[in-house]
């Protein structure tokens, strides 16, 4: 039997696209398997409502619980959760529409009164939780029926649904405590946690997504050693790992059975923080003296090994409202430091018993001590004596409420320009500088409050102008957060607002 | 005898409780509080005044040490401030694994240390010099880099080895030896090494005393002479420093619970002290100070075996 060139072909297009479609068909989403993810720090708490803390943030904080919207970026900014569906009735009113047939783990219905609880919890004083900062502008929610829910604003506020997505909707019935079940509406539900061990959650099998999660169970492991923690990657003793140094970068990447996974573009800056209260830093000659004196490129080089951006922007080069024209206000130049610090009275020489002004820092970051150093050695050779002091993190928060420092370092990020001006770098209620002034609180609730985008980035061009001028702070560089995961765990996705991981689409290809 | 071990026990009492004062009064001084490591930046001084005044933190610190003092006896050591878990619970889970991971290191100094150091006292030259060379390297060489060099090795190229993930040998013996033989031998041999070098120097003064002479003089074997006399006679301040090693031996353990992820006393305590869990760093403490006066204590009874000279008073 003699076959044509023309058949032969026909047989092996067609096994071409049978292998093809088997090719897609093992690309879908395995469902089951148990993930172990080793966290830099350890859990403290069952209650995710109680503390940001990222090891309670990476763990639990979005498996367990569920806020009403997500923000995602991109073209459509929010994603529905446990809202399906919202709208404005005015600047000060907004109603969520509630999704049907959602179950806390515990079998209890989730409803409006769940919502208006959560509001109501997070806001009472007594309760003493740490994301307060993010309800206080909702004055009043009325539960219209079961699933509808209608949220008062004390002033029109435009980035509410960034704030909602910090968030998590408790039960009233069975809310979070510190050491009893946490009880959420999330695709994994607790199981156990062994403190300084493992925290372990599975798969809530009445999840309103039927379709996810496709893990069966994820384990948690505090492994605050970096060294360790990614070699347990790379021996596949876990297959992800939260918020590996960018100093580590090289190692991760040159390992072909690893992935890198990254936050927003930008989505973590650190500044220098000048306590404008306190000598020298109450004068603002010394304050742009010292930001003359920062190395941006230098520390990004050193601390970051050229992975990250230099700015001195408050915000990050990719934030809509980022103002250009603030991008390099104060440009390394010592001799332009000499010239203000002498300006501003600093002697040529400083004599033995004189106070060097000190930069107070927290310990365990590596990022921080790099632009510590830094900037002293910059100092110094401007000719200001300065020392760097160093406090593990529950002391460094103490002395920098009691202002006993001149000038601290301080890691933040936000996606609404509005959750970055209200965080202790500038927050007119409070913040590490003292630099409070009622012009910019106005135009800050101002910006806050419009509904117009053209004339809320005015705002905030204005603002950042206002103190790059004023230089309460000045920025070192912008970076990315990032994770590392095993190469056969897929569907990895990071939030766009606090760069955490989200485990409810992760699935183990093996 | 009795009577010098009760006054032993006596004295070991006034100890732990001057040792549980001064620590209460330092950790209760330290800038920083509980509160502010849970509320991290979200800390304002009105949250934190709730949660201070919440779990009792506004006392006075002599009020709260008479309170805590009275839990203690009654064998109540508190909750952790944070967590709201027993510390008792806390201490029940992780004093094993410290345990554990202390006698096995300790398991593997005595045997590689003395055995090593009795060896260098009576060989030649060469083999003696390389022999010591060794000694200097592990005393030379951190347990904690040491430690990360076998994961890297035995975890990471080999497999041999998980590099961590503690389970507890009545659950799996083996899996158990494979999690704790590499923080075991990073820690051991850093004391095998000491332990080599002072034994050697102790077999070398007792090899030259004048009982050894006599003993060879008798007629009697190298063997009996080394083993039964100068061997003897060299372990009692062995013993002693053993004594005094072990408490390094539960300090040590820190870095390499740390290091291999090992829920142990030594995590605990670190975690404690970082998040200003006064209660938990008070029960720990006061364990490890019990466990430092309890091994005094069977030190000087085993001086007691090995010289019968020894007459308590």
């Amino acid at each position: 039997m003699r076959f044509s060139r023309l058949s032969v072909m026909c047989v092996l297009g067609f096994v071409l696209v049978l292998l093809a479609g088997t090719a897609m068909v093992s690309a879908a989403p395995k469902y089951g398997g148990t993930l172990k993810v080793a966290l830099w720090g350890d859990i403290e708490t069952l209650d995710a409502t109680k503390t940001p803390q990222v090891p309670v943030a990476d763990s639990i904080r979005w498996s367990i619980w569920e806020p009403l919207v997500r923000y995602v970026g991109g073209d459509e900014l929010y994603e529905p959760r446990l809202a399906e569906s919202w709208e404005w009735k005015d600047p000060t009113t907004i109603v969520f529409h509630l999704r049907h047939g959602v179950t806390f783990h515990d079998g209890s219905p989730f409803t409006s009164e769940d919502v208006k609880f959560t509001i109501e919890r997070m806001k009472d004083p007594a309760n003493a939780l740490a994301n307060a900062g993010y309800v206080k502008l909702i004055s009043a929610v009325v539960p219209v029926d079961a699933y509808t829910a209608e949220m008062t604003l004390s002033v029109p506020y435009s980035g509410l649904l960034t704030n909602l997505d910090y968030v998590l909707m408790v039960s009233k019935a069975n809310p979070p405590t510190a050491t009893g079940k946490p009880n959420g509406t999330g695709p994994f539900k607790f199981v156990e946690w062994i403190p300084g061990d493992h925290l372990t959650i599975e798969k809530f099998t009445g999840y309103w997504n039927p379709s996810l999660p496709y893990l069966d169970r994820i384990i948690f492991t505090p492994i605050p050693d970096e060294q360790t923690r990614i070699a347990n990657l790379e021996s596949d003793a876990v297959q992800f790992i939260d918020d590996i140094s960018l100093a580590q970068l090289t190692r991760v990447k040159s390992n072909s059975k690893l992935s890198l996974y990254t936050g927003p573009i930008g989505s973590k800056l650190i500044a220098a923080l000048f306590v404008t209260t306190v000598p020298p830093m109450d004068n603002l000659l010394v304050r742009r003296a010292i930001a003359y004196c920062m190395d941006r490129a230098g520390f990004v080089s050193t601390a970051f090994l050229g992975n990250g951006f230099v700015t001195e922007n408050i915000y990050s080069p990719e934030n809509p409202y980022y103002n250009p024209a603030t991008e390099s206000v104060h440009p390394y130049s010592l001799d332009t430091a000499r010239a203000l610090f002498k300006e501003a009275g600093y002697p040529a020489s400083f004599p033995p018993e004189a106070s060097p002004i000190v930069i107070t820092i927290p310990t365990g970051n590596p990022a921080f001590e790099n632009a510590a150093v830094l900037l002293q050695s910059s100092l110094r050779e401007a000719g200001v004596p300065c020392d760097v002091q160093k406090y593990d993190m529950s002391a460094w928060v103490t002395v920098r409420e009691t202002k006993q420092i001149v000038i601290t370092l301080y890691s933040y990020g936000g996606v609404d320009p509005s959750i970055v001006l209200s965080t202790n770098l500038i927050s007119p209620t409070k913040n590490v500088p003292h630099f409070y002034n009622q012009a910019l609180t106005d135009l800050m609730s101002q910006a806050a409050s419009t509904q117009d985008l053209t004339l809320r980035k005015q705002f905030y061009y204005v603002i950042q102008q206002y103190l790059a001028d004023q230089a309460p702070f000045s920025v070192f560089a912008s970076y990315e957060t990032r994770h590392a995961a095993q190469s056969y765990l897929k569907g990895v996705l990071v939030s766009q607002s606090l760069s955490q991981p989200y485990y409810e689409e992760m699935w183990l290809d093996k | 005898m009795k009577s010098y071990f009760v006054k032993r026990i006596l004295s070991s009492l006034i100890t732990l409780l001057i040792i549980s004062f001064i620590t209460f009064v330092f950790v209760a001084l330290l800038p920083g509080n509980p509160a502010e490591v849970l509320l991290g930046e979200f800390a304002t001084p009105e949250t934190t005044a709730v949660l201070t005044h919440e779990w009792g933190l506004d006392k006075p610190i002599l009020y709260r040490y008479g309170i805590w003092m009275g839990n203690v006896v009654r064998g109540n050591f508190g909750e952790s401030i944070i967590s709201r878990i027993p510390v008792r619970s806390l201490i029940a889970r992780a004093w094993p694994v410290s345990v554990e991971l202390c006698l096995l290191s300790l398991v593997i100094a005595c045997g590689v240390g003395i055995p090593l150091g009795v060896a260098t006292a009576i060989m030649k030259r060469r083999p003696e010099r390389l022999a010591m060379i060794s000694v200097l390297v592990a005393q030379s060489v951190p347990s904690f880099v040491s430690g990360i060099l076998m994961i890297l090795i035995f975890s990471v190229k080999l497999k041999w080895l998980p590099s961590s993930g503690y389970v507890s040998f009545l659950e799996d013996p083996l899996q158990n030896m494979k999690v704790m033989i590499m923080p075991a031998l990073s820690l051991g041999l850093v004391i095998a090494a000491l332990l080599a070098r002072f034994t050697r120097s102790c077999m070398l003064d007792a090899l030259g005393a004048d009982f050894v002479r006599t003993a060879r003089a008798k007629g009697l074997t190298e063997t009996t002479v080394l083993l039964r006399h100068a061997f003897r006679s060299a372990m009692i301040p062995v013993v002693s420093l053993l004594g005094t090693q072990l408490v390094w031996f539960l300090g040590g353990a820190i870095i390499q619970e740390i290091v291999f992820v090992l829920p142990g006393l030594g995590r605990a305590v670190v975690r404690a002290v970082m998040g200003r869990d006064y209660a938990a760093i008070q029960a720990v403490v006061l364990l490890m100070a019990t466990v430092a006066a309890v091994a005094n204590l069977l030190v000087d009874l085993i001086y007691g075996l090995l010289d019968p000279r020894i007459r308590y008073d």
